[in-house]
């Protein structure tokens, strides 16, 4: 059902209709912006990202494969995004201040200590569905919907996450 | 578990992305504007400002009513926590969730044709105490005119529909339920919407330990002679998962402002309810979002919270374009009146409100620090609650 109301947005804009922009951005943004965020661990550079994502992929339109997975479409594209500034970021700041980079004030906006805990410890699938789930507020049907994957995989890996940021924060509380 | 969602959930406007990247990108892209697209879809920019002047109106109704929507009420009755938890927690049934989404959108599309004859008819204040300060003064009248419309519009808060029947009305045969939905106002005149509705079952999942229905219904909600389209969904969930356990509820309720839909007032509501080594959590959250074409004009999010025989509200009303006021009302076990911390337009404030009755008079005291106070009467002209040991 979902999809395929974001497939006429899709064919909205093809037909050159940016009116369809705001709601296909609404139900596909918060996926990309986790997907780079996990990666670049900063919330200014992932709004980048996210910004040129859209862009890119709004203006390359005739690439994407109806039918196929618009979201996933647009993730691939932001995690490259996110890759390329990686990389380029380490060519010019030494590993020890990214790795600490609150410490040393080389992030641009650090994110709160439960978030950068969460992108460290969790794996890609996990950080993306807690963050869908309990930041972006979706329902882990839509999330199920959105990564395409059973909602009893989503359940599983939500309170894998959720155990795996407690026993840690908990050690570190004890520490 | 619940500490991780909270601390997620409160950090979540600091994580999510600006609402300005969006705006960038539609830049970029040489989308029109939301206010273009409006007055391009509604006849010219004359209809935009008319529009517009509509939705600055109901965006302050909303703040002033939704501020304190159906919670601050119960809070500030001297019930037991536990007592005033069990109001919500009665709303169980799938059932029970819609009468309660329609009467709370309903109180509120109500409400605004009657907001002026309620201010005029009984909301007279004493003169405020002299010894506050100009700034304190105007938070007291603020947050004064907030109580008094909530008390008018929900009196004391209980909701009751009439028996669930088939339409008599032949124009609405093609719903298969008809109910009333009533409540009491400050002046004690019964106030009531007419549902007529049909219910779907829209799925059940079941999937290793976890349980999950949605159920949707479409139908009219009469309110005060109007017919609004309303629909609304729910869905419920529950884990159990060895000792612990928990469950979901999310209700949506939507009524249309218009034929064309273009403009609705959304509220959707959030129940969790976790049990964790014997000790029971539960969290309510409500958000009343004004649309209008595709673009929200204000959000009002409402959580409601107890733990460890704390009270907590949390109120933040979000105007597009403008600063968010933010009000946090606190209560522990035993206290009678609330402390209150809150940031409105732009500033920080803290102070007290207690319910106090002295000679049969009822009125709200504010407590602000250094002694400041003001009596504000809760009531003129009519009895509300008498005392309010009574309530309960």
């Amino acid at each position: 059902m979902k999809s395929a109301k974001l497939e006429k947005h899709i064919d909205a804009l093809r037909a050159g209709d940016l009116r369809a922009f705001d709601a296909l951005y609404e139900q596909t943004n918060r996926t990309v912006y986790f997907a780079a965020l996990y990666i670049v661990r900063d919330k200014m550079y992932a709004e980048d990202i996210l910004q040129e994502t859209y862009v890119r992929a709004l203006r390359s339109l005739d690439s994407y494969t109806p039918g196929t997975n618009f979201t996933a479409w647009l993730t691939r594209i932001a995690k490259n995004l996110a890759l390329n500034h990686v990389k380029s970021a380490k060519r010019t700041i030494p590993t020890d201040f990214q790795e600490d980079s609150y410490k040393y004030g080389t992030q641009e906006t650090h994110l709160p200590y439960v978030f950068d805990v969460a992108a460290k410890v969790l794996s890609e699938e996990e950080y993306n569905i807690l963050m869908l789930c309990h930041v972006a507020g979706y329902k882990r049907r839509e999330v199920a919907q959105m990564l395409q994957m059973p909602i009893g995989t989503v359940t599983w890996k939500n309170n894998e996450a959720l155990k795996k940021l407690k026993k840690v924060l908990s050690e570190e509380s004890e520490a | 578990m619940k500490d991780i969602k909270k601390m997620l959930r409160e950090q979540a406007p600091d994580v999510l992305p600006d609402e300005s990247v969006k705006e960038k990108i539609r830049l970029q892209l040489g989308a029109p504007l939301p206010q273009e697209q409006a007055a391009l879809a509604h006849g010219g920019t004359k209809a935009l400002s008319s529009k517009k002047t509509w939705i600055a109106l109901a965006a302050l109704f909303l703040a002033a009513v939704l501020f304190v929507g159906l919670l601050l009420p119960a809070l500030l009755k001297k019930t037991p926590a536990s007592g005033i938890l069990n109001k919500f927690d009665s709303i169980e049934t799938t059932e029970d969730f819609y009468l309660y989404g329609a009467a709370s959108v309903g109180s509120l599309l109500s409400a605004r044709e009657k907001t002026a004859a309620l201010s005029t008819k009984s909301l007279a204040y004493a003169s405020p105490a002299a010894d506050l300060t100009d700034g304190e003064q105007q938070i007291v009248d603020t947050v004064n005119g907030y109580l008094s419309l909530v008390e008018g519009l929900l009196g004391d808060g209980s909701i009751e529909h009439s028996q669930i029947t088939k339409p008599a009305d032949p124009a609405y045969a093609q719903y298969s339920y008809y109910t009333v939905i009533r409540y009491k106002d400050l002046l004690e005149e019964e106030v009531s919407y007419e549902l007529y509705y049909n219910e779907l079952l829209a799925g059940v999942e079941q999937e290793d330990d976890e349980t999950e229905e949605n159920y949707d219904i479409e139908g009219i909600l009469v309110v005060e002679g109007t017919a609004y389209e309303v629909y609304g969904s729910r869905e419920a969930s529950a884990e159990q998962d060895g000792s612990e356990s928990e469950s979901e509820n999310e209700l949506q309720f939507t009524a249309y402002l218009n034929a064309e839909k273009t403009q609705y007032l959304r509220m959707e509501q959030k129940t969790e309810l976790e049990t964790e080594a014997g000790s029971q959590e539960s969290e309510q959250e409500f958000e009343y979002t004004f649309v209008s074409d595709g673009t929200w004009q204000e959000r009002t999010q409402v959580k409601y919270e107890q733990e460890d025989g704390e009270l907590e509200l949390e109120i933040t009303v979000e105007k597009r374009g403008q600063e968010k006021d933010e009000l946090r009302f606190r209560r522990e076990n035993g206290q009678t009146g609330l402390d209150v911390d809150a940031k409105i337009g732009g500033k920080d404030v803290r102070f007290t409100i207690e319910i106090v009755n002295e000679n049969g008079n009822t009125f709200y005291r504010y407590r602000f620090g250094d002694d400041h106070s003001s009596d504000t009467d809760r009531y003129e002209g009519h009895r509300y609650h008498g005392n309010d040991d009574d309530d309960d």
